[in-house]
């Protein structure tokens, strides 16, 4: 049985050979195009690399060689006094703290002694930024992504399975909708006290609705494509069906959206902490570090910046990556 | 009504002489059509005929201006009634659509204003070409639809496109565009998705109608049987050129191994059940892909090695206007097309 | 063979002493609609014999496709049996009726969509075999690798190429061999050319004749063009809004249709050499009715240039009117020798 019948072509395929010739691929490219592809590729790097920062930090936190966070420099109280004018030799003598510096004040500037300074409360500001990361990357990553991966999986099986499963779903699913994320959020922290979990589990809860929106599309879209009926023809079980020839299919969009869910939880989290709705004090969070620096804005305004800074770069990072992959997706969803 | 004074004093109505449209790529320019010429007369049909891909339809827009002009270049010259087309703008194009071209796209349903009755569409096309009233309008749009086969007019003017056949909307599609009884209709892929009776309506009727208003027409088809049951003259369009033109009664006699390899590829009613087609292997090459020398080297039957490297230029070798492009027309008309060893 | 015997239907087998691959009986597929049903597929029998290839041809919405897909259970048919290895495959349910599965394949017009666009083409093909664990690691891999030979495309260029990086014809020879792993007993093909080129669907037509001599395959073979399904064809059906016109052998009704519909679609075929002849026909304009709301007794009368007061309220059975060749017409073409049995 392995008469070759390619056909009008015979052995050999020519058929292949008269096809191989690659089709339109980039050679080289005009100027703009070319810069253009540069600095986006930079982008990208720039924002893995950021990203990767962020969520090495939060994750060795524990055992990183920085300070806790929570600690108030035992200085603080003398070197306040010396900078407000307090003469050195009238401080009260101290073990704590034999030698007070202005680099130990309440809102401090970087120095050798805390890299980023001290914040209002003369606690140091890399420690508390690091595991103020540590609270954003839980609800930015793992709380968003498992509110995404149940909302995708529900999407998946309603939408592949249809009638009044996917009927209910879509239904609850607008009536979430129909309340602002950071107010679903707000409630359940109201209900279950403030705590990271609680904050994670609204959020989760939140982007539920949001990604099976998404995800229902992208399936409804693949269910109707023939290589679904042909898995049927050939035997092929409906899980693998689902898992191979839809659940792939969307993974790029839904990663994609994942992204833009990941940064808008965070945006949230830093929202509700700088109210004091998220993690109680003094655990550290970007955002209630952001509020505690609001006093020392004409003084040390870096206390301020460095979480705001910290904050609009994670959001950007996730932003950009975000962008490339659904770019990536265009391109190879055209040449479908 | 200068257009029909124009056409008396003789000439054709659209002459297109060295027409080439090339895409703007992030790499440069990629030509999809080089070269191209022909003319159309008064009362004749002409008939486009490729394979998809081979740059037909970018050709005909490229001629009424359709093409985007950020992303298209086109260059050459397409003279409708000794206007010249090429680089005219946006502005001064839309006053030729309608009034001197009428198009007939493949898609009907797109084609269409989906949201709004048929009536309305028509009346709003006849109101830019003459200044009547509506109910003048709607008189002319009942006539319109009539003249183009539709039976019981007044109730379809009411209809949405959705509501009507494939084979009627495109009806309605060949009314609209002969509503400014223009010079030239370019019906693009007409009847391609229709079936197979209703193409036949269609075709007649737009053989009909380009015969009673002695209009010049392009048809735009992928099917040989099509083009030399309706056109007067055929040319073959292969990866971007012209290849053949050839009278429609004289396409049984073509030469170029492409056309010949396209006749002979026909499944026909008289050959025997289950008899294999004389099938040339490959594809015809992109854009990019297209070599020095003849585009269709890679799959003639009668290649010699001097295809590859030489272009053939295009040449009318006998008195009736047949031209070719090709080396070894001598060779081609005397061997058939068969299947490849 | 009891349960076959015991059900009365029409023999409309070729040679009664050849033994069906495939029957159906009495076939009716409803769908749910907005403002009611829509009977896409009525009162169909017929029977495919092993090693035949039946054609069967219509226009869009008389319920081919529909017939294609309810043989073969995707979806299933509302009423009536389909008979095959003396099962009848409406009965089976869940894991029944995927052990059946691999014996009947399916190929669909448009290829690109019918591949999982994330799977390599290797992938693809290899899938049913891992599924239904056919033989060995090795042995499957060699399987893919013959089949992918025996259609024309590169096994190694499939194992890292998606189907995107493939044209439609080649993408259509992949699903063939995909179809072709398990070694199926029938195959559908549903206008497995319609959306090709004319040199590619010669290719891929000569392919198709190929591999049904090489795997002695039972095939269905649906389309719109005549002149394809007429060429690949042992016996023909033509339907019409989801009723079977007229079935018999191919020549015999090509050479002598019975019903004026068939005659209409034979008429309706543009053909190449008639370029010269002055087209005198005048085909019927009449819009065809929609199949949501079928005319009463016969459904082709509105069109039909036969019918009589009789045809709308009687609605024709299938008649004899030569060896094997069926007609449901009041007024055939051909005389009628033999009423349904």
């Amino acid at each position: 049985m392995s008469t070759d019948l390619s056909l009008g072509t015979g052995p050999g395929t020519p058929v292949d050979q008269a096809e191989a010739a690659t089709p339109l691929r980039p050679k080289r490219g005009r100027l703009g195009g070319r810069v253009w592809r540069v600095v986006s590729r930079v982008g990208v790097l720039l924002s893995i690399a950021w990203l990767l920062v962020v969520i090495i930090g939060a994750v060795f936190a524990p055992v990183l060689p920085i300070q806790d966070p929570n600690a108030t420099d035992p200085c603080s109280g003398l070197a306040a006094q010396l900078y407000q004018g307090v003469p050195r030799s009238s401080l009260p003598a101290s073990t704590a703290c034999p030698d007070p510096t202005f680099d130990s004040r309440p809102g401090a500037h970087p120095s050798g002694l805390h890299t980023l300074g001290l914040d209002e409360s003369g606690r140091d500001v890399l420690a508390r930024l690091v595991w103020g990361g540590r609270v954003s990357m839980t609800v930015g990553f793992v709380a968003v992504g498992i509110g995404s991966a149940v909302g995708a999986l529900i999407a998946l099986f309603a939408a592949y399975l249809g009638g009044w499963f996917e009927r209910t779903a879509s239904a609850i699913t607008d009536a979430m909708l129909s309340f602002p994320a950071i107010l679903v959020v707000i409630c359940v922290v109201a209900f279950r006290g403030q705590s990271l979990s609680a904050v994670s589990f609204g959020v989760a809860f939140a982007c539920v609705p949001a990604m099976y929106r998404i995800a229902r599309v992208g399936v409804l879209s693949m269910k109707v494509r023939d290589h679904i009926l042909m898995d049927r023809i050939l035997g092929i079980r409906p899980l693998r069906t689902i898992w191979v020839g839809i659940a792939l299919n969307i993974a790029p969009a839904v990663i994609t959206y994942f992204l833009v869910l990941a940064a808008g939880g965070i945006v949230i989290e830093g929202g509700l902490a700088f109210l004091g709705l998220s993690v109680p004090q003094p655990t550290s969070s970007w955002g209630s570090m952001i509020s505690g620096g609001e006093d020392l804005l004409q003084t040390s305004p870096l206390v301020s910046l460095i979480p705001s800074a910290a904050l609009v770069a994670t959001v950007a990072a996730i932003g950009c990556l975000a962008e490339f992959l659904r770019k990536r997706q265009a391109i190879r969803g055209s040449a479908l | 009504m200068t257009a029909q004074v124009k056409r008396a004093e003789g000439g054709p109505v659209l002459e297109v002489a060295d027409l080439s449209v090339a895409v703007r790529t992030i790499d440069g320019e990629l030509p999809i059509v080089t070269g191209v010429s022909f003319r159309v007369e008064a009362g004749q049909m002409l008939a486009i005929v490729g394979e998809s891909g081979c740059g037909k339809s970018v050709l005909t827009r490229a001629i009424v201006g359709l093409l985007p002009r950020e992303q298209w270049i086109v260059r050459g010259s397409a003279r409708l009634d000794g206007v010249e087309l090429v680089g005219q703008g946006p502005r001064a194009m839309r006053r030729v659509w309608g009034r001197d071209i009428g198009v007939v796209f493949q898609d009907s349903l797109t084609a269409l204003n989906p949201v709004r009755t048929i009536g309305a569409q028509l009346t709003e096309s006849i109101r830019r070409f003459r200044e009547v009233n509506r109910a003048t309008a709607t008189e002319i749009a009942r006539g319109a639809l009539s003249s183009v086969g539709i039976t019981d007019p007044a109730a379809r003017l009411r209809a949405y496109p959705h509501q009507m056949s494939g084979g009627m909307r495109q009806r309605v599609c060949i009314a609209i565009a002969l509503l400014g009884e223009p010079s030239l209709l370019i019906a693009d892929e007409p009847t391609t998705g229709l079936d197979v009776t209703v193409q036949e309506q269609i075709l007649d009727l737009l053989a009909a109608r380009c015969q009673d208003e002695n209009m010049a027409s392009i048809l735009v088809t992928h099917d040989l049987a099509v083009a030399a049951t309706r056109a007067d003259e055929v040319v073959v369009l292969y990866a971007g050129e012209v290849v053949e033109s050839v009278a429609s009664e004289s396409l049984m006699s073509a030469r170029m191994p492409y056309s010949r390899s396209l006749l002979a590829a026909l499944p026909r009613l008289d050959d025997a059940i289950h008899s294999r087609l004389a099938a040339v292997p490959g594809q015809a090459p992109l854009p990019a892909e297209v070599g020095p020398g003849c585009r269709f080297v890679q799959r003639c039957p009668i290649r010699v090695d001097d295809c590859a490297t030489h272009h053939p230029s295009f040449h009318a070798d006998d008195g009736a206007g047949h031209g070719v492009r090709c080396w070894r027309t001598a060779e081609a008309a005397t061997t058939a097309v068969q299947e490849q060893p | 063979m009891s349960a076959r015997e015991a059900i009365d239907t029409v023999q409309t087998t070729p040679h009664d002493q050849v033994r069906p691959a495939l029957r159906v009986e009495r076939l009716d597929v409803e769908f749910d609609v907005d403002g009611g049903k829509l009977r896409a597929v009525s009162d169909v029998s017929l029977e495919v014999a092993e090693n035949e290839t039946l054609g069967i041809v219509g226009e869009s919405g008389c319920g081919k496709s529909t017939l294609a897909r309810a043989i073969l259970q995707a979806p299933p048919p509302t009423a009536g049996s389909v008979w095959f290895d003396d099962q009848d495959l409406t009965t089976l349910k869940g894991e029944d009726l995927r052990q059946v599965r691999p014996r009947l394949q399916l190929l669909l017009q448009d290829p690109t969509s019918s591949l999982n666009p994330r799977q390599t083409v290797w992938h693809s093909v290899a899938a049913p075999l891992r599924v239904w664990k056919r033989g060995t690691r090795a042995e499957q891999d060699a399987r893919v690798a013959e089949v992918l030979k025996q259609v024309g495309i590169d096994p190694e260029r499939a194992k890292h190429s998606r189907p995107a990086e493939y044209s439609g014809g080649q993408c259509q020879r992949i699903c063939l061999a995909r179809a072709l792993a398990l070694r199926p007993d029938v195959l559908v093909c549903d206008e497995v050319v319609s959306a090709l080129d004319v040199l590619i669907q010669a290719q891929i037509l000569n392919l198709l004749e190929d591999i049904r001599d090489l795997y002695g395959l039972t095939m269905v073979f649906i389309g719109h063009d005549l002149a394809v399904v007429r060429r690949v064809s042992d016996r023909v059906a033509i339907m019409y809004l989801g009723r079977l016109c007229e079935i018999g052998p191919t020549q015999m009704v090509f050479d002598h249709p019975a019903h004026p519909y068939t005659r209409r679609l034979l008429d309706s075929i543009p053909l190449v050499e008639s370029a010269t002849e002055t087209r005198t026909s005048a085909a019927p304009t009449g819009e065809p009715p929609s199949p949501l709301n079928p005319p009463s007794g016969c459904r082709f009368r509105t069109l039909c240039p036969k019918a009589r007061d009789h045809c709308a309220v009687e609605t024709p059975e299938l008649r004899q009117t030569g060896d094997g060749q069926w007609v449901a017409c009041h007024y055939p073409n051909v005389p009628v020798t033999a009423a349904r049995p």
